[in-house]
């Protein structure tokens, strides 16, 4: 004879019960006022969780007004929005073109400053007193704008 | 609410890809309950904040769903639903499974009922905050949709076994709850 226990159990398998397991619990039902109380409470219980109650008054209206339609997808070049590749992605090529090229202008300063100065002095007025001074200031600046540029990236465009 | 057989959610994703707004309308206003729902049991009073920001999830990232994998959309969907909603409330920090205004449905309803309604709200709330997180995040998402464990294990990502064992602890522990409490005999008394 099912005991009390076995009939939690049976409950508990529902639709993965045996047609024999669920007629044996449905006697001990019959039997047992309890677990037949039991039964009927877990029976509300699961009509309740199976409830979907609709989403507040307005909430589309919301959803929409914060979807950056027409607005993201103008300037990004995508229908959504949405980046081809994760921002992460973006950022650290971004930094490491930038860091590179920060490297390459600061070996050229340091390796052959006269040189450096010359070129620098074709494209300004005013000549560098100090190449290796004014490389590396022109190293530590393009480095700066390559981080803060990529850290703008990161963290002021919506994405991943 | 467009009904199902009127919606093609895979046009409807095809024409969000290509920007149209109309479609977005109609993609949140079909999926907002369910979203909602599921935002609902897993973050509680943040469930606003969890639902939307599915949508905007959605929005950035709807180029990454393959309709060709085989996997419905409305899966995937939820199972953004409940990756937000996770982070929204802070993995399984919640404290309340169940917000203050959980409507349980009471089928069979008596002139004893609103007496018994409100306290099977108060049982239903006891015996789900009961549950360990997994247990009550697998039996909840397994009621929300239509008892498919398959579902369950596609939105949460956890294999089909463990959604079984999580969802048969989760009901023996509701029922071990129901029993123990005795409140099952105060309001199957009043059925």
């Amino acid at each position: 004879m099912m005991d009390c226990e076995r009939f939690t159990d049976i409950v508990a398998a529902g639709e993965d019960a045996s047609p024999r397991e669920v007629e044996e619990a449905r006697e001990h039902a019959r039997r047992c006022e309890e677990c037949g109380r039991l039964a009927k409470a877990f029976a509300a219980f699961e009509a309740a969780s199976a409830e979907v109650p609709p989403a507040p008054a307005g909430f589309a209206s919301r959803v929409m007004a914060r979807l950056p339609l027409g607005r993201e997808a103008a300037w990004r070049g995508s229908p959504t929005g949405a980046a081809p590749f994760p921002k992460w992605v973006v950022s650290g090529i971004a930094a490491g073109a930038c860091a590179v090229l920060a490297c390459v202008v600061s070996y050229f300063a340091f390796s052959d400053p006269a040189a450096f100065a010359a070129t620098v002095e074709s494209f300004a007025d005013a000549a560098a007193p100090d190449a290796n001074v004014f490389g590396s200031m022109i190293g530590a600046f393009v480095a700066a704008v390559a981080v803060a540029g990529s850290l703008a990236y990161y963290y002021l465009v919506p994405g991943d | 609410m467009a009904r199902a057989s009127e919606f093609n959610e895979q046009d409807v994703v095809a024409r969000c890809l290509a920007g149209e707004q109309e479609a977005w309308r109609e993609l949140v206003t079909r999926y907002q309950d369910m979203v909602y729902a599921v935002a609902r049991r897993v973050a509680g009073p943040a469930a606003e904040d969890a639902a939307q920001e599915t949508f905007l999830r959605v929005f950035r990232k709807l180029h990454t769903y393959r309709a060709d994998s085989g996997a419905k959309f409305s899966s995937w969907l939820y199972r953004v639903a409940y990756n937000v909603a996770c982070d929204v409330a802070g993995r399984r920090g919640r404290e309340a499974p169940l917000p203050e205004d959980f409507e349980g449905r009471y089928d069979g309803p008596g002139p004893e009922d609103l007496a018994a309604g409100t306290e099977y709200r108060e049982l239903a709330r006891e015996a789900l905050a009961s549950l360990r997180p997994e247990y009550r995040d697998a039996l909840e998402l397994y009621y929300l949709m239509g008892k498919s464990y398959e579902q369950v294990a596609e939105i949460t990502a956890m294999p089909l076994g463990t959604v079984k064992s999580y969802i048969h602890r989760g009901k023996k522990a509701v029922l071990s709850s129901l029993r123990r409490t005795g409140v099952a005999d105060s309001l199957a008394g009043g059925m």
